[in-house]
């Protein structure tokens, strides 16, 4: 605090505000020196929900702070990628009680912690596929750096950077250090700081890896203008009447209407299952500097489950991310057909995500529909307007309803029942 | 073996290759420099480092 570092951080957003709460006796733990409390972030996320730029987004931030840090004689004690949420589009670190003095010849003891957390997934999905952000789920700390160096493939080996920090360092996990604690390396400052910098433009370097995407492109070149026009026309009009705080957009694609939303709620998660259209998205609203809008990756048919001791360590995406209202536009087909899911348990999970939801029907004569089909056998005959009215209705009333497109694309305004 | 391996502590092997690429570094900026001195020594122009 007296170092100055607190303000010269807050205020550019960097590390979350907290203010003193007054009394530490009003705390139930009896050793509380001081309360803190934290302003809030709107929604929180795992980084098996970020896409790789926001994982090299906090990467970069947790060095820059590391570094301010390091100036003040002071540093990180751990670099967990959980000490990152973001607030809209921008990283921000939000352990307050990572910061600790320096001594003197102390190496820094998280920089195992950032290549787990950081330099290693970033390598996977730069070298290997941008989806493995999911392997948060299986390695809650991290990923193992020989897990990592074994599933990198040999010309990662060539880049000085990722050699020296993932593959010797892998290599070296299980050395002892020789001749004990008296004889060990003393580290100065200026090393702690090169090797912050070091680890920055290693970080900064990496890109993306090239995955196909069927989606990126999806509404420029395979959607109907026509229809876009209409739905764009009801959606806009249907959520100035219903101003909702909070909104969730399932299958945001590239934020189309996640920006729409966002001109009335406070705060809107575009959440889409296509890591490369997160990405794009994310960047986007970077350089749109809309703040409002959190892109995350999400797949519907298979959401971030609950990690860690009692699978309660972290919680599961679908506790961490309900809304007021939930945008399900052009995804009941995709549910339906590509993963087998019944109108009626879709209808469970968009009761149990928000108060109200626009859900969109897509009929079976639909191209999209049948384009699904070639490849899909129909998991159930039933796939009718019908069916699906009837699934809905028995947990939410039909507020409105109007028809898009020429091929009967229909969309639903439903409000939770109350009572159910 | 391997039991014993357990009971090692995870941070000590990261102290380990932190010092080795500390020294790495430390060369690193030590040869830019001698380059650096060596191409204005000779009268170069000097580039821009990245």
């Amino acid at each position: 605090m007296s170092s100055g570092l607190y303000s010269q951080l807050t205020e550019k957003r960097r590390l979350i505000a907290h203010e003193e709460v007054q009394d530490p006796r009003s705390s139930p733990d009896p050793v509380a020196a001081r309360i803190l409390k934290p302003s809030v972030i709107p929604v929180i996320t795992y980084p098996a929900s970020w896409s790789f730029r926001m994982l090299q987004a906090a990467a970069v931030l947790t060095l820059d702070i590391q570094l301010k840090a390091i100036e003040k004689g002071m540093v990180l004690k751990d670099a967990s990628a959980y000490n990152i949420q973001f607030a809209g589009p921008n990283p921000i670190f939000i352990d307050t009680l990572s910061f600790e003095q320096w001594s003197e010849g102390n190496p820094w003891f998280a920089y195992g912690q950032f290549c787990r957390h950081f330099l290693a997934p970033l390598a996977l999905m730069s070298y290997g596929d941008v989806s493995l952000h999911t392997l948060w789920s299986a390695y809650p700390d991290g990923i193992p750096l020989p897990v990592a160096t074994q599933l990198l493939p040999l010309k990662a080996r060539f880049s000085m950077g990722l050699y020296l920090h993932l593959f010797l360092h892998a290599s070296q996990l299980n050395a002892t250090p020789r001749g004990g604690a008296k004889t060990a390396k003393k580290f100065s400052k200026q090393e702690l700081t090169n090797l912050a910098n070091h680890l920055k433009a290693i970080v900064k370097k990496l890109k993306p890896a090239a995955t196909p995407s069927n989606w990126i492109e999806y509404y420029e070149n395979d959607v109907e203008q026509a229809y876009q026009v209409k739905k764009r026309e009801v959606i806009s009009g249907w959520l100035k009447e219903q101003q909702p705080g909070k909104v969730l957009d399932v299958g945001a694609n590239r934020g189309q209407y996640s920006y729409m939303a966002a001109e009335t709620a406070a705060c809107v998660i575009a959440a889409e299952a296509d890591p490369t259209c997160v990405d794009a998205m994310w960047l986007d609203m970077r350089e749109k500097k809309v703040d409002r809008i959190l892109p995350i990756c999400f797949n519907a048919a298979n959401p971030e489950p609950g990690i860690g001791w009692m699978n309660e360590e972290r919680s599961s995406v679908l506790e961490r991310i309900g809304a007021d209202s939930v945008l399900a536009l052009a995804v009941t087909h995709h549910l339906a057909i590509t993963y087998a899911i019944p109108f009626h348990r879709q209808a469970e999970f968009f009761f149990r995500l928000g108060k109200e939801a626009f859900v969109e029907f897509i009929p079976k004569p639909d191209p999209k529909v049948q384009l699904l089909l070639k490849t899909h056998r129909n998991p159930f005959d039933s796939y009718s307007r019908e069916t699906f009215v009837a699934a809905f209705e028995k947990l939410f009333d039909v507020r409105r309803s109007a028809v898009l497109s020429d091929s009967g694309r229909e969309l639903f305004w439903l409000v939770r029942k109350p009572g159910v | 073996m391997s039991s014993l391996l357990l009971y090692l502590d995870p941070g000590s092997g990261s102290v380990i290759v932190q010092a080795l690429i500390a020294a790495f570094l430390g060369a690193g900026v030590f040869f830019k420099s001698i380059k650096l001195w060596a191409s204005q020594f000779f009268g170069n122009k000097t580039k821009d480092e990245e």
